[in-house]
């Protein structure tokens, strides 16, 4: 009889406990979404990149406009140009204009997740700094320009740790990472592939390292705002 | 005999029932690769983070092109328009003196024998690199190391015993200039859990910080070598 009872008060146990963990577990799982929500995520995206084309050929065509006048034609012509000239590369140097032209692309991911399950600083999150280093190597290579993930590296650019991201440029972002650099691409090239190097450490890490040589390489502009609050600049006299 | 078969009816049923709830919950969730919903997600807030700074920009560029259409009427006005566009760019690529409150921050390898390995001990590379990050990211609007600007194109590299900045050997002590917001620049530096608080406090590295309110930062003054990137500015191109 007492038997009997023990067994079915266990059992009930045991469901409830089964039930519990089955909620738990449905409520926690960030890895089973709604069909509803995935083709949702899917539409949106579309639109958004449509609103963001459209902008940008909005934009390109007030800048289009703005150039008629800069380089207007006339007696004038050569130092105008050499004026436009040198407008575009300090426009280049700040990050502000679109370019192009040869160099890498490296894209870096995270070792194997049981890697990073046996060390949690196996993770670029973590180590951060690698991809300091690696911007720091290109520019000793002569990068003349510098993109992570699309987001313009410039002299206002941060790379901070938040939570399980890396923020660039205020836009959050998980591995794996796709640096573009144009210069020299035999130059940029050797620079990674320096035995000793930082690419070189990384990989014993384990970490994904694909290095891709290109001979055009489009680097889009840094379109934020920047405005001085605190700095003046000292005027030259000229 | 009868509690065998009592057993087994109510192990069936709630081995249905169980199937029953899976089943259903199951009809409403389709399993998608983390991986891609994240990158979603970022490419999403990414883009969006485009479309309000695309908007400013119109915005700018439009009342750009009023100014122009009132106030253009020769070439003579052309180059002073081009002249005043250069001027800007350069302060915002880094090519003028600049001044303004900040902080200065001086740091050197640890002074003492420690005893551990000698790398623990001295001022690397990504030292410097992650203290000038950190210095960004709390708004520093300028940055110059031992009198040499900093800029999205220099190298912060160990070569031997030096760091190699913008193609000269520089060697500790590390001054660090920056102008900001003085408060928020040496929080940046000072706070428990910086990356500047931990390489003094763990590791014993020299950081002193002097917070200012006048900072001289002088331009970037090494040659420009833009050979390989080109505008894309043309149609056609």
């Amino acid at each position: 009889m007492y038997k009997k009872i023990f067994l079915t008060i266990i059992s009930i146990i045991l469901g409830l406990i089964f039930a519990l963990q089955y909620q738990v577990v449905k409520s926690e799982s960030g890895e089973i979404i709604t069909t509803k929500k995935a083709s949702e995520l899917a539409y949106e995206l579309r639109q958004v990149e449509n609103e963001r084309e459209n902008l940008i050929l909005e934009l390109e065509e007030i800048e289009k406009e703005l150039r008629e006048y800069e380089q207007s034609v006339s007696i004038e012509n050569d130092y105008i140009k050499n004026l436009n000239e040198e407008l575009n590369k300090y426009k280049i140097m700040a990050g502000i204009i679109d370019v192009e032209g040869e160099g890498v692309v490296l894209t870096i991911d995270n070792p194997s997740a049981q890697a990073q399950f046996d060390d949690y600083t196996n993770n670029i999150i973590y180590k951060y700094e690698y991809l300091l280093l690696i911007i720091s190597n290109l520019n000793a290579a002569g990068a003349e320009a510098i993109s992570i993930n699309g987001q313009r590296f410039t002299n206002y650019t941060e790379i901070v740790p938040v939570g399980s991201h890396l923020n660039i440029n205020g836009v959050s972002f998980v591995p794996p990472f796709e640096i573009k650099a144009i210069g020299n691409k035999q130059t940029l090239q050797s620079v990674i592939n320096f035995k000793g190097g930082v690419i070189w450490e990384m990989q014993k890490l384990n970490y994904k390292i694909d290095i891709e040589l290109k001979d055009s390489i489009k680097i889009e502009r840094y379109m934020k705002p920047i405005d001085f609050k605190y700095a003046e600049e000292i005027n030259e006299d000229e | 005999m009868k509690n065998k078969i009592f057993v087994f009816s109510i192990s069936l049923v709630i081995g249905l029932s169980i199937m029953i709830q899976v089943n259903n919950d199951a009809k409403n969730y389709t399993f998608a690769n983390v991986h891609t919903v994240s990158k979603i997600s970022n490419q999403l807030e990414s883009y969006n983070e485009d479309i309000k700074d695309l908007k400013n920009l119109i915005e700018v560029k439009r009342n750009k092109l009023y100014e122009y259409k009132e106030n253009i009427k020769n070439d003579k006005d052309v180059i002073q328009l081009l002249k005043k566009e250069i001027k800007g760019t350069r302060i915002k690529a880094g090519f003028t003196d600049l001044r303004g409150e900040g902080i200065l921050i001086r740091m050197n390898d640890n002074p003492t024998d420690t005893g551990n390995n000698i790398n623990f001990d001295i001022v690397h590379d990504v030292d410097v690199s992650v203290i000038v990050n950190d210095l960004i990211n709390a708004g520093a609007e300028g940055i110059s190391i031992n009198g040499s600007r900093v800029i999205s194109t220099s190298e912060i590299v160990c070569v031997g015993p030096l760091i190699s900045v913008n193609g000269e050997g520089i060697a500790a002590p590390f001054v660090i200039k920056a102008i900001g917001n003085k408060e928020t620049l040496s929080a940046a530096i000072n706070a428990p859990n910086t990356y500047g608080y931990k390489i003094k406090n763990y590791y014993g590295i020299e950081v002193t910080t002097l917070e200012s309110e006048y900072i001289l930062i002088p331009k970037y003054s090494y040659d420009v070598n833009i050979n390989t990137a080109k505008p894309i500015s043309e149609e056609g191109e």
